[in-house]
């Protein structure tokens, strides 16, 4: 059944897969471009500018991830589910078996970058004092994706009523944002969760730090 | 120029001059006496708006309407940067002012802003104005911006009063408008990185390396190598001043003579403890594992199951 919905969804997104997987290939190679001349004094530079480009990786893990979550439910939007529910298998059978699939349609992304960051990093020869991590990055990027790709893949698998309940629950959190700030403008509850979500031990704390190829 | 020279430099120019227009000339004379007076009455409108908004510990802070509401903020910042490193020095005994300004802005034709202006001066405040590089049309932005601005420029007031030869060695200023996190990170990169054998010493935590990667003091070896770049010596400098705490500015002014001697009276230390403090707090900034760890990839394993789980309760469709 698995190898059944992997072939059904291949077939679904093999292009979004391709072009997600060819930046994901560009993006380590790209990074590394410019280099350091050969000029220890461009070092420093370099290392500030591959950190730029490390933003990058994030980003690119989040686009993949709410692209392929939306593409894997998209068929069964439209249909209203119907094929899903006249498939004599439960429910979470289903939603699981779709996760599992989706999965798997990431392993390209995760393995493109993996080899943009070793012939990235193939390319340079580096003066003592610095390291390369082209292993780390990509499995950094994997768990990243992983993580994102649960979160929207939850967000789209969800009935509309969930949806509809999740955004009350956000409009009636902004309206009591908007009263507590007039009440105590030095209390702000957007930034009070954003900060939660975003530090140890929130989701999105592993997100950040260093996202080097190449660092000291 | 001789007489000779202005001559014929006259008689030169007499052709193409004589060829212009002169109803060009007048328009431009005209345009040009517009322009300045529309400068001249920005400036004069910018000064009368003007007005003093707080003083603190010999420093007054004026502001135009715009900037009045942080002004106050911008000198408690600026107040406690420049003591971190000059204690309570000042660029000179007639005292100082550095005035911000922003120009006013237009819009199809129509003023949208008018001039605004902040100014920050040492009591006593003799007139005595330091510019800064004027920012047309652009926002000061936020009261840590702001006060990262005056510092730059309180950086180069102080160091115009500073021994020459710690002018010399320093090359570049202080560069206090840049970020303290940007300049430290910098300064670690190009200290890691440094390839010359000086540079690796340094890093080893020799001393002399770092003295003669640093431009302080000369290590007698021919294969030493280059020196860091000026972002370092400033980088330095400001470690020493910081070192030193309140009076080492005042310690650093009084030691003249050679660099090495006026950064180490600056530090209170021997030159040689303030170098390895320098290169110890730099090395303690260089991340000491790589992109991932094994607790971040735990929490992310555990907040998917999570997720997933989350995501397998509200997928009801019916």
């Amino acid at each position: 059944m698995l190898k059944a919905m992997i072939r059904l969804q291949w077939k679904g997104c093999w292009h979004l897969v391709v072009a997600l997987a060819v930046a994901a290939l560009a993006l380590p190679i790209v990074s590394v471009r410019t280099g350091w001349r050969g000029s220890g004094e461009q070092l420093p530079r370099f290392l500030i500018e591959l950190q730029l480009w490390g933003l990058f990786y994030p980003a690119l893990a989040a686009l993949t991830a709410v692209i392929l979550a939306a593409a894997i439910w998209a068929s069964d939007r439209r249909g209203h589910h119907i094929y899903a529910l006249l498939l004599p298998i439960p429910r979470w059978r289903y939603v699981l078996l779709r996760y599992f699939a989706g999965l798997v349609l990431l392993l390209p992304v995760v393995l493109a970058l993996w080899l943009g960051a070793v012939i990235a990093t193939a390319s340079l020869d580096p003066p003592p004092g610095l390291r390369q991590f082209p292993h780390a990055l990509a499995a950094k990027f994997g768990l990243a994706l992983l993580l994102l790709f649960g979160l929207a893949f939850a967000v789209a698998a969800a009935s509309r009523r969930a949806i509809g309940i999740g955004m009350k629950l956000v409009g009636l959190f902004i309206a009591v944002h908007i009263a507590v700030i007039l009440l105590s403008p030095k209390t702000n509850l957007i930034w009070t969760v954003v900060t939660a979500l975003s530090t140890w031990p929130g989701p999105f704390a592993p997100l950040g730090g260093r996202w080097m190829l190449i660092d000291v | 120029m001789s007489r000779l020279g202005v001559g014929v430099l006259f008689l030169a120019l007499a052709g193409p001059l004589a060829a212009q227009d002169a109803a060009a000339w007048r328009d431009s004379a005209y345009r040009l006496s517009a322009e300045r007076q529309r400068v001249w009455d920005s400036l004069k409108q910018d000064d009368a708006e003007i007005e003093e908004i707080a003083r603190r510990s010999g420093l007054v802070v004026s502001a135009s309407s715009e900037y009045r509401a942080f002004a106050e903020e911008v000198l408690d910042r600026f107040d406690a940067a420049r003591r971190r490193w000059f204690g309570a020095a000042l660029p000179g005994p007639a005292g100082f002012r550095i005035t911000l300004r922003q120009g006013e802005s237009w819009s199809f034709g129509r003023q949208t802003s008018r001039p605004q202006s902040l100014s920050i001066a040492g009591v006593p405040d003799t007139g005595d104005v330091r510019l800064a590089p004027f920012v047309p049309d652009a926002n000061l932005g936020s009261p840590e911006k702001a006060a990262q601005r005056f510092l730059g420029e309180y950086g180069t007031l102080m160091m115009s009063s500073a021994p020459a030869a710690i002018r010399r060695w320093l090359r570049a200023g202080l560069l206090l408008d840049m970020g303290e996190d940007s300049r430290r990170e910098r300064a670690m990169y190009s200290l890691v990185t440094g390839v010359g054998k000086a540079q690796r010493a340094c890093v080893q935590g020799d001393a002399t390396g770092c003295a003669h990667a640093l431009g302080i003091r000369r290590s007698g070896d021919p294969d030493a190598g280059g020196e860091y770049y000026p972002l370092v010596r400033a980088d330095m400098l400001l470690a020493a001043l910081e070192q030193g705490g309140q009076g080492a500015w005042t310690r650093l002014m009084a030691a003249g003579g050679a660099v090495e001697e006026g950064l180490a009276a600056a530090a209170g230390t021997p030159a040689d403890s303030m170098l390895v403090r320098w290169r110890d707090g730099l090395l303690a900034l260089q991340p000491d594992r790589g992109p991932l760890s094994l607790s971040a990839a735990g929490l992310i394993l555990g907040w998917s199951a999570l997720i997933l789980a989350a995501g397998l309760a509200i997928a009801r469709w019916v």
